[in-house]
């Protein structure tokens, strides 16, 4: 962990945080044979720079996709965010229950790496992802 | 597309899929993810007058994303490596490129020599 990054102690590293994935953002990866986000899904969404997530063990698959516009959910652990090098705070006045954002300076290989790791929500994966 | 191609690039086998995939931009969409900005033409032919510059006619069409803040980003995952080009509108064009050897970042301008040698790699 960075000094000085702001994060969450009581957000387990085995917690699990979902992102919404918007039907254009995610690609085929050759390489992992598979369906994945993008690393543009985990850029920005908010004036303040910070991506935002939720909490699965706080929320619910279906509540996280009534939020916005995008149609698929994709999941990493708490723990693999702060493996590289990032934090997560909760941010429930801006997104609901279970809403998080991701914090620290994300390069381009961070935000590569987190859209590799990144799984399918079963029930909202991309067509093509089973 | 407004960007005129260099002459030897425009039977690339790259090329109209890339324009074909660069049409489906959300050009005319705000907020197509959630606070997004509509994709601004003049980032995606900025984007696509760099990758007439840097890949070889053989290359292989890259997927093509939006970017949140009105651009669009370029990327190729295969043969064991990662390459992605992207650029928002009035910034500058950014690339990520990484093998089994490491991982490299920055901007286009300073690298056209290496993302060619990148770009060789995807084929």
């Amino acid at each position: 962990m960075r000094e000085g990054l702001t994060d969450d102690t009581s957000i387990g590293d085995d917690d699990i945080v979902l992102r919404r994935v918007s039907e254009r953002a995610y690609i085929f990866d050759e390489n992992l044979g598979r369906f994945r986000p993008s690393s543009q899904a985990f850029l920005q969404n908010g004036p303040d720079g910070l991506v935002s997530v939720y909490l699965e063990s706080e929320t619910t698959h279906s509540a996280v996709a009534c939020e916005g516009p995008e149609p698929y959910l994709a999941f990493i652990s708490a723990g693999e965010l702060r493996e590289l090098g990032l934090g997560i705070v909760r941010d429930p006045s801006s997104g609901g229950p279970g809403h998080c954002k991701i914090t620290g300076r994300k390069t381009r290989g961070m935000l590569n790496r987190i859209a590799r790791q990144a799984q399918w929500v079963p029930g909202y994966a991309p067509p093509g992802d089973v | 597309m407004s960007t005129k191609l260099p002459g030897k690039q425009s039977g690339a086998a790259w090329l109209k899929e890339t324009l074909n995939r660069m049409e489906t931009l959300p050009f005319n969409k705000d907020n197509w993810s959630d606070g997004a900005k509509k994709t601004d033409r003049k980032a995606v032919d900025h984007l696509f007058e760099v990758l007439a510059q840097i890949l070889p006619d053989n290359a292989p069409a890259p997927a093509i994303v939006p970017t949140w803040l009105g651009g669009a980003q370029a990327e190729w995952h295969r043969n064991g490596v990662n390459l992605e080009i992207s650029v928002n509108p009035d910034k500058p064009v950014e690339y990520y490129f990484s093998n089994g050897a490491g991982e490299w970042e920055g901007y286009a301008c300073d690298a056209l020599a290496k993302l060619k040698e990148y770009a060789r790699s995807i084929v």
